[in-house]
This record gives C-alpha cells, sequence and structure tokens, in this order.
C-alpha cells in the first residue's frame, strides 16, 4: 500500500470511528436509564430471575428453605405453564443444591418438565409449590408419592 | 463485607498470571505494560483453575485446597517476575511519550467508566443459572469435579458437559467469601474487561510501531470497544457471567500473538500460544473451532512448515481430555444440537444467514459499528492481517453453522438469543485486526 493510500485509509478509518462513537452515544441514551442501580441484596442476579413471583434477597430466602429441607430429591410445583417459571424453578435449583430437584408442571396435562433429557424422576421427599403473586409465593410440604396427578390435586395448603 | 476477600482471590489471579507472562514471553522480545496487564489478566485466573483443580483432586481440604493455590499462584508470580527480564515498556520512539500518556489516559477513563457498570448489571441468565450454578457446586466440592454433580439428571439444564474455566474462576472466587454474594463474584467478569481493554490497546500500539499513529489507533480501538452498549450490557456482554467475555479476549490475544509471531513462523512464541489455544478452548467448546482457525491460517499457503500450528496440539488434548472425563462422569452431552439430517441443515441455512445480517444491521443495538467497521476493514486489510481475518470469518461461520444442528423448537428463537453473544466474540479481535492493520502501514 502506498503511502498517500494509506493515509488516506487512516483518514477514512478515523472518520468512521467518530461516526460509529456518535451513534453509540445516541444509544447509551437509551440503555442509561434501564441499568439497575446498586442493590444491597446479597443475590441481585438471582432476585432478577425471581420476578414472576417476585422474591427479593432470594439467597437469604431460600436458605432458610434449605434449612428446612432434608438433603434428599424433591420436586417444585408449578400450576403456569413452564416456560413462566423456568428462571424460578433454576434459581430454586441452584440455591438447594446437592439436592436433585425436579419440576412438575400442572398446567393441561400433569407432567414432569425435563428440557430435552428424560429421565427417570428419583424418590421425592419434599415439595415446594409456586403461587407467583401471592403472600406467600413459595409452599413448602412433604411427598411421597411421584404421581403427577396427585400431586397437582393436593396443593400444599 | 465481601468486597476484600473477592478483590484479594482475584490479585493473586492477577499475580499468577503476571507470572505466566513472564515465563511465557519472548526474552528478546519488548514487553510493554498494556499487552503485560492484558495477557495477565487473561491467563491468571486459567492458571489458579489450573491451580485449584490440581489441588482439589489432591485430596486437600478446603481451607488447605486455598492456602496452596494461593501459595502456588505467588511462586509462579515471584519466579515469572525475576526470570522475565524485559525492557521497561517502551515500544515507541521518545518522540511518542506525549501520544502514549494519552493513550494512558483514554483507557483510565475508558476503565473508569466502564467499571461501575460492571459492579451494576447482573450475571444474567446463562451467567446465572449455568455458570454461576457450576461454580457453586464447585466450590462447595472445594474444586472437585463430582460424579455425582455430573450425572444429577435434574440439573441436566446447567450444561455440565461445558468447559470449566469460567465457573472454576467464580469459584475460585467463592471459596474465599464467608458467604453468599452474588455481587462480589462480579470481580471475576471485571478482570475479564480490563484484560481485554489493555490487551486491545497493546495489540494496536504493537503493530503500529508505538508511535503517535499507534497510540491514536489504540485508543480509537479501546474506545469503540468499551463504547458500545451491546458490549457491555445485556446476555453475554462483557460485564456479564457469560463465557463470551474471556472468550474474546483470548481469542484477540490468540490471533494478536498469533500475528505477532509471524503466523507461528517464530518459534519463540508457541509456548505462550499455546497457553492462550487451552484457554480458550476451556472457556467455550467452540473455543476449539478458533484454535483450528489460527492453526490453518499459521499453515496457510501450502509450503510452510507444519511446526507453526504445533500449539494448537495441547489445546486439541485439553479439549479432548475434558470430553472424555464428561462422558466417564455420566453428564449427558450435547443437549442443544442434534443432526436434523442433511435436508434439515441446508433448509435452515437461508435462516441463518439472514439472522446474522439482521443481527449486524440492526443499528438499535449495535449503532453503526458493524457496517462502519466492515468498511474499515476492507480498506485497512493488507497482506499480513489477511490471515487474521480468516479466523474471523471461520469462528463466525463455524458458530453460525453450529445453528444447522440446533435442537430447540423454534431454531429463530435460538439465533435471537446466541447470535449476539457470538457476535461480541468477534468485536475485539476485529477492532485489532482494524486499526492494527492500518497503523502497521502508517508507521510513524
Amino acid at each position: 500500500m502506498s503511502e498517500a493510500d494509506s493515509a488516506r485509509s487512516w483518514r477514512l478509518v478515523i472518520v468512521g470511528a467518530v461516526v460509529t462513537l456518535l451513534s453509540h452515544a445516541a444509544l447509551w441514551t437509551r440503555v442509561l436509564p434501564l441499568v439497575p442501580g446498586s442493590s444491597t441484596s446479597r443475590s441481585p442476579s438471582s432476585d432478577v430471575l425471581m420476578q414472576a413471583l417476585p422474591m427479593t434477597d432470594t439467597a437469604t430466602q431460600l436458605a432458610a428453605i434449605a434449612r428446612q429441607l432434608p438433603r434428599a430429591p424433591g420436586v417444585v410445583v408449578t400450576w403456569a405453564a413452564p416456560d413462566a417459571v423456568a428462571s424460578v424453578y433454576f434459581v430454586v435449583a441452584m440455591h438447594l443444591w446437592p439436592r436433585p430437584v425436579s419440576l412438575l408442571t400442572c398446567s393441561a396435562a400433569p407432567h414432569y418438565e425435563q428440557f430435552g433429557v428424560p429421565h427417570t424422576v428419583p424418590p421425592l421427599q419434599w415439595r415446594i409449590d409456586l403461587h407467583p403473586g401471592k403472600a406467600r409465593p413459595l409452599r413448602i410440604g412433604d411427598t411421597s408419592s411421584q404421581d403427577p396427578r396427585a400431586l397437582c390435586a393436593a396443593p400444599v395448603p | 463485607m465481601n468486597s476484600l476477600p473477592a478483590l484479594c482471590a482475584i490479585g493473586v489471579a492477577w499475580l499468577a498470571g503476571v507470572g505466566v507472562v513472564g515465563w511465557a514471553w519472548p526474552r528478546q522480545a519488548t514487553l510493554t505494560a498494556w499487552s503485560g496487564i492484558g495477557l495477565a489478566g487473561l491467563l491468571g485466573p486459567f492458571a489458579v483453575v489450573v491451580l485449584l483443580l490440581a489441588a482439589a483432586h489432591a485430596g486437600l481440604g478446603q481451607t488447605s485446597t486455598c492456602a496452596v493455590v494461593s501459595i502456588g499462584a505467588v511462586a509462579i508470580g515471584v519466579t515469572g517476575i525475576v526470570r522475565g527480564r524485559r525492557a521497561s515498556g517502551q515500544v515507541a520512539p521518545p518522540g511518542g511519550r506525549r501520544a502514549r500518556i494519552t493513550l494512558a489516559l483514554v483507557v483510565a477513563a475508558t476503565l473508569a467508566a466502564t467499571l461501575p457498570l460492571a459492579s451494576r448489571t447482573h450475571l444474567g441468565w446463562d451467567g446465572t443459572v449455568v455458570w454461576y450454578h457450576r461454580a457453586r457446586i464447585l466450590a462447595g466440592s472445594g474444586g472437585r469435579v463430582t460424579a455425582a454433580a455430573m450425572q444429577d439428571r435434574t440439573r441436566s439444564w446447567t450444561a455440565p458437559d461445558y468447559p470449566l474455566h469460567v465457573p472454576l474462576a467464580m469459584a475460585w472466587v467463592r471459596l474465599w467469601l464467608s458467604d453468599e454474594d452474588e455481587r462480589a463474584v462480579k470481580v471475576v467478569p471485571a478482570t475479564w474487561l480490563i484484560a481485554l481493554v489493555c490487551l486491545t490497546a497493546a495489540a494496536v500500539l504493537e503493530r503500529g510501531g508505538g508511535g503517535r499513529s499507534a497510540a491514536m489507533g489504540a485508543g480509537a480501538a479501546v474506545l469503540l470497544l468499551a463504547s458500545a452498549p451491546r458490549m457491555l450490557v445485556g446476555e453475554g456482554s462483557l460485564t456479564s457471567g457469560f463465557a463470551d467475555g474471556p472468550a474474546a479476549g483470548l481469542l484477540a490475544a490468540l490471533v494478536w500473538v498469533a500475528w505477532r509471531s509471524d503466523w507461528g513462523e517464530d518459534r519463540r512464541w508457541q509456548m505462550l500460544l499455546a497457553m492462550l489455544a487451552a484457554a480458550l478452548v476451556w472457556t467455550k467448546q467452540e473455543g476449539l473451532v478458533a484454535v483450528l482457525g489460527v492453526a490453518l491460517a499459521c499453515g496457510l499457503p501450502p509450503g510452510r512448515r507444519r511446526q507453526p500450528m504445533a500449539f494448537a496440539l495441547p489445546a486439541v488434548l485439553v479439549s479432548v481430555a475434558w470430553l472424555v472425563t464428561a462422558v466417564s462422569l455420566g453428564a449427558p452431552i450435547g443437549m442443544a444440537y442434534e443432526w436434523p439430517g442433511l435436508a434439515g441443515a441446508l433448509a435452515r441455512v437461508p435462516l441463518i444467514a439472514s439472522a446474522y445480517v439482521r443481527a449486524m444491521a440492526d443499528l438499535s443495538v449495535w449503532g453503526l459499528l458493524w457496517p462502519a467497521g466492515a468498511l474499515s476493514a476492507l480498506m485497512a486489510s493488507t497482506g499480513s492481517s489477511w490471515r487474521g481475518w480468516l479466523v474471523v470469518a471461520i469462528v463466525v461461520a463455524g458458530g453460525a453453522v453450529a445453528f444447522t444442528c440446533s435442537a430447540w423448537p423454534d431454531v429463530g428463537s435460538h439465533l435471537a438469543v446466541t447470535a449476539p453473544r457470538q457476535l461480541v466474540q468477534a468485536v475485539p479481535v476485529s477492532l485489532v485486526l482494524t486499526f492494527g492493520g492500518v497503523v502497521s502501514e502508517m508507521g510513524d
């Protein structure tokens, strides 16, 4: 590349960079108000994913729930479509490790949602019922049944 | 207050990274401060991850593991610094001092603007329920990979077959904390963000010989990288807990070092290339495609010796070894992908191509970054950088081709969620090639 060509390329690249920077500045006026503020919760990322309930300070609340549960397999039961509460289920399962946590959906035909990896549901000893928007969105109970219809028919009071 | 322990944990990682650079950087090659900081931030967490795995599987308890890893990291750091008798960081002739100070101010201002964002944004969906989830599991077992965790079919959605660089780096910080704190873990993506900004400055500055034009080009590349909202905010951004951030940094570093080594011809760089390649394949599965792409670029045209590609062998072995380990421990493999048959795969190509074009042309997300970037790249393309652009093309095409095997019920949804994140990975290396190419021709 000749010196003149190099200089021209350089000027064009710099002009392109300046124009692009201005376009970014315009985007920030829209994006910046959406950036979350500082949080006092120890689990802000989990809190966001629990918005369907909603739940704040997820780590503290789920740690308290975990202390009440045996270290055995259990199930999260929902009467909503799985997609609507998938993130809640994932966060609950995360905070309840090492317990295997299944997801049972009672909408339409009751079934275990296994996210494309069919497997035998382990023997269940506890359940957490999801009630988004209610005063007690998580209700804990015992169970010895794995039958989806039985579990859906008898929610935790 | 968990900030201090988290900073100590990441400080240990940075020290290890400085040591790794000291060991791997060729003695006769000048090492600038920007290069050192950038590479240390990328390779430090990886070095600590390797030490953590070794210590954890040696049967040490959690406290002993932390102590042993910390001592090992400090040892690597100190010995690497002692070994590395380098030039003081002068790349430019003395006349470029004002330009280098300006560049330093640009980088400092960029980090001052972006790091508060990193503290306020969230880990994101995958960053929380996949990477941080696995980090919690690993931290709970002191860094050991257990069969119970790999075989738990109720957690197959955590992708247990994914490589462990990101979750182990988070687990390292988690081991220093007294209790759960998702805010403190953000020091990990913040580290990779700092490293990527410094590395971008270093790469362009070095390509241009360190003069005024080089400093201007480096400053422009840094500003473009850190001013694009999509690069800093959202799923897969550089401040989230996704693996796309470190993958982007390691890819840019690998291509830059390969470029600097005259595409592998200068054998002094093989150790550093091998380390970067190994770190990249252990960050994301598609890292193997990138490493093989760089190896191919080093091996072209026909007639070059095979040895320029030798750096890729350890990375390939790491990738295969992890796959074998995951399978032997009972992890489900390749959940999101299944072969739809040749006709089915070909039928998806127009949808995939249009999704990528739409994503790049979406001014409401990327601004003018991709259109202006494409034009600039065309003008700035030089004989020495075509191999780098080949790697970028392989990485983007490889990511696109993977969607032909998507197992999602709606491939369009899969594209909408994942394609923008793959573009995030391509931005830093593209900026290095564009600005590095044009300043290398200027050379004042």
